[in-house]
Formats: structure tokens, sequence, C-alpha cells
């Protein structure tokens, strides 16, 4: 797993830039890889990259992770780009189409994750500002409070309930439609 | 097993307010519920639109058949023009051409909201005569963003009217609704108007040619956006005729409405009584329950006795005060009418 380099044609020709982990792990990406990060694509232009890149704010186990997460949407963007001119347009709509499910469906089971999981995925691309993923993630969580009542979302994420029971009705008259 | 989280204190501000911003409005209501945090960063933000939605029943909307939009009758509050949005948060939309304007009555209390949409496309091929009607669907408890559909309906059959010769006899005897059927779908998200097709479900409605001749389907607006869907009077991909047994109410008009039943259609036959059918959908079937029949003569102004007085919200007032109701609250105020509704004895 600490190795994330592979026997592929392309990546082998492509600049390779090292991540290292808070706990030390380091991990070899292509540059197309690395720059879904923001982050780290400022930090390659600002020429800072030598010697590799420490994340101290991510562990391996979840750095593993996101870089699997950006491994699939660099191909995937990439391949969009490499395809626009070879196929006319019938055919270029249909492997358009055919990139786009098979995204959706790892991004789905990249989201089978238990919650601490998920949460500290969300805080490393938040971190790492990768958008596609910190978009992903936050709904994957906004999506578990759908149809919830209060006291369930207290519940699931174990808060703590600080309003009095007044401002608690308050709250619901402002917005009744809400809760009925 | 999975340890107790606590979201707040796992997520910094910043970021709870980013997972907070993927929560549908109504989620979001709910959510202030949940802890002071929550609802401090969820008001500190402005992530709930308070301003579209709405805040309790205070308005009635009728429709008239003589008038093109419906009325909006409005409770007065302490300050009779300060007051609470309907539930009903849109109320009309017109597209006028040109240029294409999309009226959202939304705030009455700042004057109506106006979205310019850019050109719609042209009708398709054969398509020319057909009126194209507008249909919003919004509802802003699950999201600030609103579609508009371009409908065609069939001219209607009349022996003066010259434009319905104008229809091909290859459309005449075509199946309507068609499927595959384009519609032009204008969203706010993109900003653009796109194509999109839909499959229809079950029969057609008829021909072209016999739907010319059937009084039901005027072109008029009979359309209501409920849970996601947008059901239209012959219109959506799967066709929903209108309930049986209602020929016998010959001439009369009908009105396609939602509560929080569901989807219902109502009409008010010659007698004054009213009749109401709720749609049913369960197990891929779906057909319109009789749910109401007044036995008397509708006791009308019972609808509002016990919130009167309400003021009208001069929608189908007079063309001036509407286009300069964006800076000139005063002119808007002075074509609103006060209208009593008493209780009947």
């Amino acid at each position: 797993m600490a190795s994330a380099g592979s026997g592929d044609e392309k990546a082998a020709a492509a600049a390779m830039i090292t991540l290292i982990s808070s706990d030390n792990e380091k991990f070899e990406v292509t540059e197309a890889t690395a720059t879904l990060s923001q982050t780290i694509r400022h930090m390659i232009e600002d020429g800072c990259t030598d010697g590799g890149v420490p994340l101290p704010n991510v562990t391996s186990k979840i750095l593993a992770r996101v870089i699997e997460y950006c491994k699939k949407h660099a191909t995937a963007a990439a391949g969009e780009e490499g395809s626009s001119s070879s196929f006319s347009d019938a055919a270029f709509l249909e492997v358009d189409r055919a990139f786009l499910e098979e995204l959706e469906e790892f991004d789905d089971a990249f989201l089978e994750v238990d919650r601490a999981t998920l949460f500290d995925l969300i805080l490393a691309a938040n971190y790492l500002d990768i958008k596609g993923l910190l978009n992903l993630t936050c709904q994957k969580v906004a999506d578990s409070v759908k149809g919830k009542t209060p006291e369930q979302i207290r519940e699931m994420y174990n808060i703590v309930n600080d309003l009095t029971p007044e401002e608690e009705a308050e709250i619901r008259r402002e917005t009744q439609w809400a809760f009925e | 097993m999975e340890c107790p989280l606590v979201l707040a204190r796992l997520l910094p501000d910043d970021v709870l307010a980013d997972v907070l911003c993927h929560v549908t409005p109504r989620g979001l209501a709910v959510s202030r519920c949940v802890c002071g945090a929550w609802r401090t960063l969820i008001d500190d933000r402005c992530l709930l639109r308070v301003d579209l939605l709405p805040r309790s029943r205070a308005g009635l909307v009728i429709s008239y058949g003589g008038l093109l939009y419906p009325e909006l009758f409005v409770r007065p509050s302490e300050d009779p023009y300060d007051y609470d949005m309907p539930n009903s948060v849109v109320l009309d939309h017109v597209l006028q051409r040109p240029p294409p304007t999309l009226r959202l009555c939304a705030q009455p209390r700042y004057g109506s909201v106006r979205a310019t949409l850019p050109d719609r496309p042209s009708p398709g091929v054969g398509m020319e005569y057909f009126i194209d009607n507008t249909y919003l669907a919004f509802d802003p408890t699950v999201s600030s963003h609103y579609e508009v559909f371009l409908i065609p309906s069939i001219p209607r059959k009349c022996p003066l009217d010259r434009e319905v010769e104008r229809v091909g006899s290859d459309m005449l005897r075509s199946e309507w609704p068609p499927s595959p059927w384009i519609l032009s779908v204008f969203s706010s998200r993109t900003g653009l108007w796109e194509e999109r097709s839909f499959i229809r479900e079950g029969e057609a409605a008829g021909t072209v040619a016999d739907m010319q001749l059937d009084w039901r389907y005027l072109p008029s607006r009979h359309a209501e956006y409920w849970r996601g869907a947008l059901y239209i009077i012959v219109g959506t991909y799967r066709v929903i005729k209108p309930s049986r047994g209602i020929e016998m109410f010959q001439g009369q008009e009908f009105h396609l409405g939602r509560s929080d039943k569901g989807i219902c259609f109502a009409l008010l036959d010659d007698k004054l009584r009213m009749w109401v059918w709720i749609l049913e959908e369960s197990c891929e079937q779906i057909e319109w329950k009789l749910r109401h029949c007044s036995e008397q003569e509708l006791a009308f102004p019972r609808l509002s006795s016990d919130h009167g007085p309400w003021i009208l919200s001069n929608i189908n007032g007079d063309d001036e005060t509407e286009d300069d109701d964006d800076d000139d609250q005063e002119g808007s105020r002075k074509t609103r009418t006060r209208l009593e509704i008493r209780r009947r004895q």
C-alpha cells in the first residue's frame, strides 16, 4: 500500500511526487494525481516538494484512501480529455456516460466507510483542498441528516442539547413547516 | 462498536458549515433545533435562506377563470404590508416575449423577485403553432434552485381560427402527448435551457385531432409541483387523465392544486357544489379518488371565517404598478385592495 506507483506507462513517464503521512509513511504518486489537491498544487508551483511533501494532519490510513480517490478521478479527467477528438459525437457521449457511471459507482463504494473514517476524510479533503472529495463526503454526512428529527440527529452524532425548552419551541415555531 | 462521535467537536466550524451547506433547507430548519452551536452556525452564516421560505400559512390563493393569474390574499399583521409569506411561496410566473422574464411573486415584503431568462429555444419542426405554456418547478424547502418547463399544448379547434389548419395532417393523426417528448427546460442552476426527453408510461391521451375537440384540454395552467414531480393535466410523461365522471360537468372549469394529501383536482359545478378528487399513487397505479362533494351550495366564505380580514395582493393589477414594484413600494401599496370576507351565519 505504501507505494502508489504503477506499471502504467503514462504514469511512469510523468513526474512523481512523494507524500509523507503523519505517521511517516511515504506514498509516491503522479503529479496529475497529487494536483487534484489545490494545497499540493500550490506547493508544486512554489517548488517546495523536493524531498517529499509532509502532511502532518493526515494519517497513512486516510492518506491511502485519499490517494485512491485522486488516482481514480485524475484518470477519469485524463480519459475525458484524451478521448474528445478521437470519437464521433455520439460515441464520445457514450464513452462519457460510461465514464461518469463508473465514477459514480466508484464514489458510492468509496463512501462505504464508518463515520469516524468519513469525518477523517472530510478533514483531509478540507486540509488538502480537494473540492470533489470534500463535496462528496460532506454530501454523505448531509444525507444522513435528511428526514431525521432533531432528537435522532443528536442521538446519531452524540450531540448534547443545550437549548432550553423555550428556545426549542421558538425555533420550531419559526419554521413550523419543517416539522410537519 | 463504533465510538461515539461528537460532530461539533470533531469538525471545526468551517468544515461543519461545509457539511451543512449540503443539507436541504428543510433539513437545515430541523438542524437549527439540534443544539445552540448548530443554530448559531446556521444563522450566522445565513445558510438557511429564511427570506425565501414559508414561515406560516398566511395566505390564500384563489384562481378565477377570467383572470390570468391566481389572486393572493394575505392575512394582515400589525403593519398591513409587512406580512409573512404564504405557504406556497411561488404563486405564479410569467414568461413574456420578448424579453422572457420570470416573475416569482415570492416576497411580497420586498416586491416580487424577477429573474430574466435567456432567449427560449425555437420550437421543433411541426410544433410552430403549438402554444408553449410555461411551468415553474420550485420548492424552496428542497432547493433554492428552480426549473422552468416549456410544455406545448394543442391549439384549440375553432372554425374561425385558421391557425389550426396549419397544424399538418400527419401531426393531427399522431398520438398526444408524444413519446419520447422532448421538452425545453430551463435550470437556474446552469442558467441555460436544455432539452430533456420524457418517455411516456402507459397509453396516450388520444390523437392531436381528438385533443383539439376536447374542452378539458384548454391551454391554461393546470399544473402543480409536489414532492419533486411536476403534475400537469395531460402533460406529464405519465398521462393522468381527468377523473372519470367529470364529463357530466360539461363546460365547468377545473383546477389542479395540492394539499397535504397530495395533488387534487377540483371543480365547482353549476349548482356551486365543490368536487374534490385526490390523486392516489400506489403500486404503479395512479388514479383519482373522489374525496369530497359538498351536498349543497358551497359556503364559500367559510374558507376564511376565523382568520379574516384578508388583504388582496394585486397580482392582476394594472401593469404600471407591476413594472415599478421593485422600487416603488408606495405605488404598489396603493393598488392593494382591502377585502373583508365575512363569516357566514
